[in-house]
């Protein structure tokens, strides 16, 4: 005889009845397309695309390469971020909170900021080389890196130190220390307390930021194409080149149903790891557990955290100035190249249009990641809180973790396949650029406004409708004011991710709608100091939009919600 | 339907297929304390929860001054409800979470601040109105808490282990207070508790509630020196049970009992029959003393100390009888010497400290 007044049900089915179509519009339909694509090309069964696939070994060395480039960057990221976790972590340091933001700053920047900074550096006429040619007194470029692995594997290192050391950090420095205490008074030395009680509490923490990592890693996009050069290839640059360049588009499905496997594969393992690390050890305030940094080891100590600063401030910092200085004068003539639209110019608008584009486009993607990202979120919540609706979440929970396991350029692939002929045909529409960059942002709304969701005590509500509020009045007065942070850094995420999105938006933009980092990439593609100043000059700009953001996000960050 | 102001008839409530509620009667009469208690599990929380529309009864009615509500949702029905955790809303100071209620029924500003005010006066936290609830002590929270509920003035309040989330210590400070407050408002209110003595100690009556049935009702004393069945006088801390193995003699106002103690004087009001057996001799803990002269007069129980602590007002003594039964009791530390462990004890039962309970109510 349970009676539920009958808006309150509708409302309910109508929270993830919302998002749910919105995926099966913009995520599956797209997926199936990829899928049709690879396996059903002519409408029925063909294995062409496999055997296609299988008998080139080009492609081979295209996986082989994708897999041990992410494990290098894996272990050379753990390499360094595990030393500046522990440092972070236990260590009183003055600044402390400049370098995690610094670090967070480097994780947030554009895939097209960063290949451009790196090859400001590191490129054959960037600052290192022109330093080693006026010191060694040589005419020619002394080393090149770009268009080697190593500039892949240091950016990647660059991008991804962050992902450590908040995850392993932050886990390290609410450890319990009175465990590490009690091994100590029981005998163990350092080494074998680090082995036997600090490494195993740490190693779900560990195996999560490796696999978040080597996710990036596996599926980088900008960085490669950029920085490789022709020579490198991952899986997610192959579908590019497959599509853009040689129109193969049944081995490019082929490629995307490869990656689509081994990203949600990887996706699924974190997700586990996840929920084990949030079984709550006996967590301390960290405070308690911070020492002074002093004697012999600081030195160390300080050295190491100096040197990541360093690389983490060096290629952002050449960017800007090589933006500005063209031998040795300042200059602003590259700002303003972006507001003229000469006769030869590569682009049918000025470079400038391309600023207000990305600046629409990612307001409209943060309008659609929240609606669709707040929908969610309660969907899922009130799932949780009603046992008859378990279901919902259980099938729900995996569905919006897919479009996040899902790699960007995969995303475009199945949009440019499947939204280009009715009958949804938004070939045309400017719309489709934020809907594909709200797939990518709405899942990182969703974790923002979750948690904070699911702390609000049910019975603050219910204290609520007990002193006399309505439900919709018990919504304005608590749930709002409550996850409307949560809402704002979610809106600040989804707006930065949209203006630096590179992946998706190289296959999906029309040349009438180029984003800033599509204009940055053929800016890099031609010849001429001219355009690769404008690309620096693009790329600063793009950089200061993103830092400006993630400092509004910092701003408003509500505890330690949101991880990645 | 008697004259209650609230009455709850015949309430069931179950989840997931577990009964929680089975067919739950009692009524409150206007500016009553009624203490709803029994253990976890009982229902109590529930049953609350019921009352202020937070949850739906499967069965039954709930009526309240002649109304029927319980198709009515919570925030409009007027009552107070204060949860055990205080449920106080983090994002508001202290003086505007006791306001929340009072801007809800759309007072005027300068109404709701004069009333806020003395409502924290009340509750002894004067000028505490711009603080953060979140630096508040337990005490503190409990204290605006109650303030907030009651600010409204609700027809009702419902109060939700007030007192659990704190320290032995606070909770005896608080609750002669808590209960001043309630009496000093005139509210009619329902307070659950686990705790007999808090219910003893608040309640104008009390309602003892098991395995989502009402076991026993009246006043605290009533209750507390005649429990109905074995479980309510387990409940109120009564170890003692001996199994009655027939009644003897009936004089005017008591009734021999025997059991494996031998014969005892119980005293057992004249109109009230006696239980049928099979029935349980219940010897509350204070009900016997050191026998001074164990060769005189009856009610005389003699053993050995197998267990003896002392606890400041009192001894917590064991004694096993030589049938085998083990009798603990509180005996005070006035008077007699307590006799060491091990020595032979000639206990003195007190007739009115003896209560028969029937093996079924």
């Amino acid at each position: 005889m349970k009676q539920e007044r009958w808006g309150e049900r509708v409302g309910r089915h109508f929270l993830w009845v919302i998002p749910l179509t919105y995926l099966l519009l913009f995520y599956f339909y797209p997926m199936w397309a990829i899928l049709q694509t690879s396996l059903f090309p002519e409408g029925h069964f063909t294995s062409e695309g496999i055997v296609g696939f299988i008998a080139r070994p080009y492609l081979w060395k295209v996986v082989w390469f994708t897999v041990w480039q992410a494990l290098a960057s894996t272990g050379l990221t753990l390499a360094v971020g595990l030393p500046t976790a522990y440092l972070l972590a236990r260590y009183r340091i003055p600044g402390k909170s400049l370098v995690q933001a610094l670090l967070t700053v480097a994780f947030v920047m554009p895939t097209v900021v960063v290949a451009t900074a790196f090859t400001a550096l590191l490129g054959p006429s960037g600052l290192v080389n022109d330093l080693l040619m006026s010191l060694l007194g040589r005419s020619e470029p002394v080393v090149v890196l770009t268009g080697t692995i190593w500039a892949i594997l240091l950016a990647h290192v660059f991008y991804n130190i962050a992902v450590v050391v908040r995850i392993v950090g932050s886990l390290w420095r609410h450890l319990d220390v009175q465990v590490e205490q009690a091994a100590a008074v029981l005998g163990a030395s350092p080494w074998r307390l680090f082995r036997e009680i600090t490494l195993p509490l740490l190693l779900p923490a560990i195996g999560a930021a490796s696999l978040l990592v080597f996710l990036f890693s596996f599926t980088s996009f900008g960085i490669v194409l950029i920085l490789g050069g022709a020579r490198y290839s991952t899986i997610e640059v192959e579908i590019y080149r497959q599509t853009i360049s040689f129109f193969n588009l049944p081995l490019a499905a082929t490629l995307s149903l490869l990656q689509m496997a081994c990203t949600f594969i990887v996706m699924v393992v974190y997700t586990r790891l996840q929920q084990r690390m949030s079984v709550p050890l006996q967590l301390r305030r960290a405070a308690a557990i911070e020492r002074p940094l002093g004697g012999r080891r600081a030195w160390v100590a300080w050295g190491l955290l100096l040197a990541v600063l360093a690389y983490e401030v060096a290629p952002l910092g050449v960017l800007a100035l090589r933006s500005v200085i063209v031998e040795g004068n300042l200059t602003f003539e590259f700002y303003r190249a972006l507001d003229t639209n000469p006769t030869r110019s590569v682009f049918h608008v000025k470079p400038s249009i391309a600023v207000r584009n990305s600046i629409l486009f990612a307001f409209a993607t943060m309008v659609i990641s929240l609606t669709i990202g707040t929908f969610s979120a309660y969907a899922l919540a009130l799932s949780a809180e009603q046992r008859h609706m378990a279901w919902v979440r259980r099938l729900f929970d995996p569905l919006i973790l897919l479009p996040l396991g899902t790699s960007a350029v995969t995303l475009g692939f199945g949009f440019i396949i499947a939204l280009d002929e009715p009958p949804l045909d938004l070939r045309t529409s400017p719309l489709l650029i934020p809907i594909a960059h709200s797939l990518v942002a709405f899942p990182f709304v969703v974790r923002t406004i979750l948690p904070v969701l699911r702390s609000i005590d049910p019975h603050l509500r219910e204290a609520a409708a007990t002193l006399g509020a309505s439900p919709w009045r018990i919504w304005r007065e608590i749930d709002m004011p409550i996850v409307s942070r949560a809402a704002l850094v979610g809106a600040v995420f989804a707006f930065a991710i949209s203006m630096g999105e590179f992946g998706a938006t190289a296959l999906v933009a029309r040349p009438e709608y180029p984003t800033m980092p599509v204009v940055i990439y053929r800016f890099l593609g031609q010849p001429g100091q001219r355009n690769y100043g404008q690309a620096l000059a693009m790329s600063t700009l793009l950089m200061l939009v993103t830092a400006a953001g993630f400092l509004l996000i910092e701003r408003f960050r509500y505890r330690d919600i949101g991880e990645f | 339907m008697d004259n209650s102001l609230l009455f709850v008839e015949n309430i069931y409530k179950s989840f997931d297929n577990q009964p929680v509620l089975r067919g739950i009667t009692f009524g409150v009469s206007q500016g009553a304390i009624v203490a709803l208690l029994g253990p976890s599990g009982s229902g109590k929380s529930t049953l609350l929860r019921c009352i202020a529309g937070l949850e739906q009864p499967d069965r039954g009615a709930i009526w309240f001054d002649g109304q029927r509500i319980d198709t009515v949702p919570p925030h409009a029905r007027g009552f107070g409800l204060m949860f055990q955790q205080y449920a106080l809303f983090p994002h508001r100071t202290v003086a505007e979470n006791v306001a929340f209620g009072l801007r809800m029924q759309g007072w005027p500003r300068d109404r709701i601040q004069q009333r806020v005010a003395e409502m924290l006066a009340l509750v002894g936290l004067e000028g505490y109105e711009s603080r953060d609830v979140l630096d508040l002590s337990g005490g503190e929270q409990q204290r605006v808490a109650l303030a907030r509920s009651l600010a409204p003035q609700p027809r009702l309040l419902m109060l939700d282990e007030p007192l659990g989330a704190l320290d032995r210590a606070l909770r005896d400070r608080l609750l002669d207070e808590v209960r001043g407050i309630l009496k000093h408002v005139g509210v009619t209110a329902l307070y659950v508790t686990h705790d007999q003595q808090e219910a003893f100690a608040v309640g104008d009556w009390l309602v003892l509630l098991h395995e989502g049935r009402i076991v026993q009702q009246g006043m605290p004393e009533m209750v507390y020196r005649r429990p109905e069945t074995p479980f309510a006088a387990q409940f109120f801390g009564i170890e003692n049970m001996l199994q009655v193995e027939r009644y003897g003699e009936r004089s005017r106002d008591g009734v021999l009992v025997e059991t494996a103690l031998g014969p005892l004087w119980v005293a057992w009001p004249a109109e009230m029959p006696m239980p049928t057996l099979p029935a349980w001799l219940a010897l509350r803990p204070e009900a016997a003393h050191i026998a001074e002269h164990p060769d005189t007069g009856a009610n005389v129980v003699q053993g050995i100390m197998v267990e003896r602590s002392f606890r400041g007002p009192f001894f917590h003594i064991r004694v096993r009888h030589r049938s085998g039964v083990d009798l603990v009791f509180d005996v005070t530390t006035t008077g007699t010497d307590i006799p060491p462990l091990g020595a032979s004890v000639a206990l003195r039962v007190r007739p009115d400290g003896m209560w028969l309970v029937p093996e079924v109510a």
